[in-house]
């Protein structure tokens, strides 16, 4: 599931923190507001399904144009060496998506990898 | 009856207009091309093209012209190229759409096509990209995809250009099929009743109906498309309470169903595709990786992909710059030929002054042959480039970069241009700033136009490497490394600057970029585009710069020197002439004292000395002489003596005049520079350019430069002389002027930095011009950079001078200091965006 070479998968970490209850940083909030979980919180080499969109005009135009419909399932690929942007897998076909848009896609929880 | 009337007018008809749609990256460039037959440029990389194109081809007597939109991935009004597409299908209306689809994202694909179908076009599908799909292990039943859409469907493989006929074919059955067999409709179950109600509502105003296909605008209009409400406003007479009941049931809708209506939309297209793709493709071995995934896997790791990035860097450096430029020493002797060819041609050079013919024509061959000399260079550089593009590795290295670049507000495609234009020493910001057409992004465009020019181009090197040289010759390989790398910082930080400040207002996109697939690149392909890109420099040299060359070479020739310093001079040589006579008369060879003869000798034994300079070995010195002896044996027999004593008294006495000849000459054109309209604007810059160390001579360079980089070098030649005589090379002679007028380091890191941050070339604002199309952002970059160049000189070297620090320690102290702000920079933005992230966290 995880990348041996992920030297500075920041999103392992991150998921694992909140797990635990102390997590810290930016995206502390993110899993205990109404949105629930984004793209980021799934880890490199996991699935979810997409929920909803929280983006609009362009951005949600072309997010659904280029497959990401809810109910679709889409796969975290990898994430660039600086932790951003990321490559999504939908629909058989990689995207690449920065964090600022991916945290828009709400996913269903109970992710699997 | 009216059907039949309407079908002659068709058959009569020998004009058609056909559209190639189609998802970018999708082929239809090269679709384009195979029907037409034209080269256009295409690339393995998103967005290449923007504007669109027009071509044509016949068949008999009936004439197809193709037009080719650019590449969107649907038709709503959002992006500037989806507007352009829209509006081209409603205007135009084309006799039939071909549409180009890539096989390999078959579901996606159809969702465009579904919006050309409601948009009630003939439609013929091109499904390209049928090799890929293979190799992916995809099939797709033809016959099956065809009857479920309703439309026909040719398979093509546009890089080979399979399956031409085939479409033409298609093509040539559309447009002159008069009823359209029914095609696929999109059923949008719950929203369809809203649908309907509204086409009721359009139909109401017949007009319409005839511009607009109303169930297309139904759909729209309930999309909330703005441009879908301005036309129904504009042309229905009831316009507005249509526009507001489609809102009503918008809302409505919405509330039903909860779910976004633009959402739902999509969705339905989405299971109807997949319902087609399920039909109708068939994938073999599900679980098999595909070749791109197992080369990303290593090449994009996330660990591992900054070390594939700099090796390629390193490549192209290495076989572009290091092995092109060992290409030139064959190709220069080529354009040495040529400058002899031409001074043969042009009226012989005179005793003391050439007539201005001459010195003009020699001057303006000088100009070319110094840009020409990097053609080799440019061609393996874009060949290179090319195979990059092509094989899709460009668009990963956008990917790897995109968070360094977005920053310092810029784009991760904004990549291409700057390593065009240069980015490890050697490139050329022409082809830099045209490349800029493919970013999404209008803000990162126009700061990545604005930034491009100050990448380190091929004719920047010369000045640096001459400066180095002289001036850092112990600290050599850390002054290159920081000229090389000062210049991307200083680029990041002012993209930066621009990007916060004057572009602010600009739109911008994310960077939602499909990933390509690795395709190989063609051999024909990269020729193609290589010889494409060089032969734009070579235009730009043929035109532009020869061109601005004759002004500047005008404006250090005039005013010109004074009749009694030309007397001056002219007596100086007859001094000299007078001598030689003195020797000369009393030998046999006493007729060489009429001055015609002279001049002719003196010519001669010129151009005898530079033929052996350029001829190579025993053999070809041999060839020199006998070709010369030949042409005058007279002459040659006192160039080469041998034993006759009288011959050689007048060799002695020839090689005096030739020297003392020269060393005029230099004086002359030394004080015509220093009193021509140049010398005068640099000499009147001094107290100004002071504050950074400049004196006039360097202002001439430098201005001179601004026609073309490489003329500094040159004009830096010419106002630096003395000590030419005992051929000492460029650097010894400034080394020895330096330290009698007290040029130090500093100076010289001031020039650097100068010449680094200085406005674009000629050429390359003229390319900014047409790129962003407006005079104001080419004056823009002339002014600002100017600005900000010297600003950057004056403060290092007023710094410097206060501290009394050597060159060196600036040079190392600025580039911390720079790289510092770089990295806070950097920083700001990181703390900026996790600010934004979780402040949208807590939003309900």
């Amino acid at each position: 599931m995880f990348n041996k070479f992920d030297f500075f998968n920041r999103e392992v970490f991150s998921g694992r923190r909140k797990r635990h209850g102390h997590g810290g940083g930016q995206r502390q909030g993110k899993s205990c507001c109404m949105r629930g979980t984004s793209v980021l919180d799934i880890p490199v080499g996991g699935r979810a399904k997409i929920k909803r969109h929280f983006s609009g005009g362009a951005v949600r135009q072309r997010l659904l144009d280029l497959g990401f419909v809810p109910g679709r399932e889409v796969e975290v690929v990898r994430v660039a060496t600086l932790g951003c942007p990321l490559e999504l897998k939908v629909a058989g076909y990689c995207v690449t998506l920065r964090r600022t848009e991916a945290y828009e896609i709400e996913v269903e929880d109970g992710r699997r990898s | 009856m009216g059907a039949e009337a309407k079908r002659d007018d068709k058959l009569m008809k020998d004009n058609f207009l056909i559209a190639l749609a189609g998802q970018q990256n999708a082929g239809k460039s090269t679709t384009y091309n195979m029907l037409t037959g034209a080269s256009q440029h295409v690339a393995n990389y998103p967005g290449v093209t923007v504007d669109k194109k027009v071509g044509s081809y016949r068949e008999g007597k009936t004439r197809y012209e193709v037009v080719d939109l650019p590449g969107t991935y649907s038709l709503t009004s959002f992006s500037l190229e989806e507007r352009v597409s829209r509006e081209f299908l409603l205007e135009e209306k084309p006799d039939v759409v071909v549409n180009v689809m890539d096989a390999t994202c078959l579901r996606r694909s159809l969702y465009f096509t579904f919006q050309v179908l409601e948009m009630n076009f003939p439609v013929t599908v091109a499904l390209n990209m049928m090799d890929v799909a293979h190799n992916q292990g995809i099939s797709i039943n033809l016959q099956e995809l065809s009857s479920r859409l309703g439309i026909d469907v040719v398979a093509t493989v546009g890089r080979k250009g399979k399956g031409k006929q085939a479409l033409k074919a298609a093509i040539r059955k559309s447009v002159n099929q008069e009823s359209y067999s029914s095609p696929v409709a999109v059923d949008y179950s719950d929203l369809e009743k809203h649908i309907q109600a509204l086409e009721i509502l359009l139909a109401e105003d017949t007009s319409l109906g005839v511009l607009y296909p109303l169930r297309w605008l139904a759909v729209k209009l309930l999309e909330n498309d703005s441009e879908a409400r301005r036309i129904v406003e504009v042309h229905h007479s009831k316009g507005e309470s249509v526009v507001e009941e489609a809102l009503t049931r918008r809302v409505l809708f919405e509330d039903e169903a909860d779910v976004d209506t633009g959402d739902f939309i999509v969705a339905c297209r989405d299971r109807l595709a997949g319902e087609i793709v399920e039909a109708c493709v068939t994938k073999e071995d599900e679980t098999k990786q595909p070749v791109s995934e197992r080369i990303d896997s290593w090449v994009l790791n996330r660990a591992l992909a900054p070390f594939f990035l700099l090796a390629t860097v390193y490549i192209i450096y290495e076989l572009s710059i290091v092995q092109g430029y060992k290409l030139t020493t064959y190709t220069w002797p080529i354009l040495a030929k040529f400058r002899d060819i031409v001074a043969n041609l042009l009226p012989a050079a005179g005793l003391v002054e050439d007539t201005l013919l001459r010195s003009m024509g020699l001057w303006m061959v000088d100009s070319a042959n110094t840009l020409l000399n990097y053609v080799p260079i440019f061609f393996i550089l874009f060949a290179l480039i090319a195979i990059l593009e092509d094989s899709g590795y460009m668009a990963r290295i956008a990917f790897i970069l995109d968070r360094v670049f977005h920053s310092f507000g810029l784009h991760g495609q904004s990549t291409l241009p700057f390593i065009l234009g240069g980015v490890f020493a050697g490139g050329c910001a022409v082809p830099g700033i045209m490349s800029t057409k493919g970013i999404p992004d209008e803000r990162s465009r126009l700061a990545t136009i604005l930034t491009v020019p100050f990448m380190n181009c091929l004719a920047k090197i010369p000045l640096y490497t001459l400066l180095v040289n002289i001036y850092f010759a112990e600290h050599k390989s850390w002054a290159m490394f920081f000229i090389s790398t000062i210049t991307i910082i200083m680029a990041m930080i002012i993209a930066k600057i621009l990007t916060t400040t004057v572009l602010k207002g600009r739109e911008t996109a994310p960077f939602i970029m499909e990933m390509p697939n690795y395709h190989a690149p063609t051999v024909f392909g990269v020729a193609q585009r290589s010889v494409e890109r060089t032969w734009e420099y070579i235009k730009k040299v043929g035109s532009i710069v020869v061109a601005v060359s004759l002004c500047v070479f005008s404006l250090l020739q005039f005013p010109g020197l004074g009749e009694e310093r030309m007397d001056y001079y002219e007596a100086e040589m007859n001094k000299a002439t007078a001598v030689f006579d003195d020797k000369a008369s009393g030998t046999s060879y006493g007729s060489v004292t009429d001055p015609v003869k002279m001049l002719s000798l003196l010519n001669f034994y010129d151009d005898y000395k530079r033929a052996r300079m350029s001829s190579s070995g025993k053999e070809g010195a041999a060839r020199v002489d006998t070709k010369f002896k030949e042409s005058n044996p007279e002459f040659f027999t006192i160039l080469k003596p041998r034993g006759d004593k009288q011959a050689k008294i007048v060799n002695r006495a020839l090689r005096k005049l030739s020297s003392k000849r020269k060393a005029l000459r230099r004086k002359i054109k030394e004080e015509k520079i220093k009193t021509s309209f140049f010398g005068m604007i640099g000499r009147s810059l001094e107290p100004v350019t002071q504050l950074a160390g400049f004196d006039w001579k360097v202002n001439i360079a430098l201005i001179s430069s601004f026609a073309a980089r490489e003329s500094s070098v040159a004009t830096m030649g010419v106002l630096y002389q003395q000590g030419a005589d005992d051929n000492k090379t460029l650097e010894q002679r400034m080394d020895s002027e330096t330290q009698s007028t007290g040029m130090t380091p500093l100076h010289a890191l001031a020039v650097i930095l100068f010449f680094a941050l200085y406005p674009p070339c000629l050429a390359a604002t003229i390319m900014v011009k047409v790129q962003t199309g407006s005079w104001k952002w080419m004056v823009f970059a002339i002014v600002f950079p100017t600005a900000v160049g010297f600003g950057v000189a004056s403060a290092v070297f007023t710094l410097g001078n206060a501290l009394g620090a050597s060159g060196i320690a600036m040079m190392k102290g600025f580039y911390f200091v720079t790289l510092g702000v770089a990295l806070l920079i950097a920083l700001g933005h990181k703390i900026a965006s996790d600010k934004v992230a979780s402040a949208r966290a807590f939003q309900p």
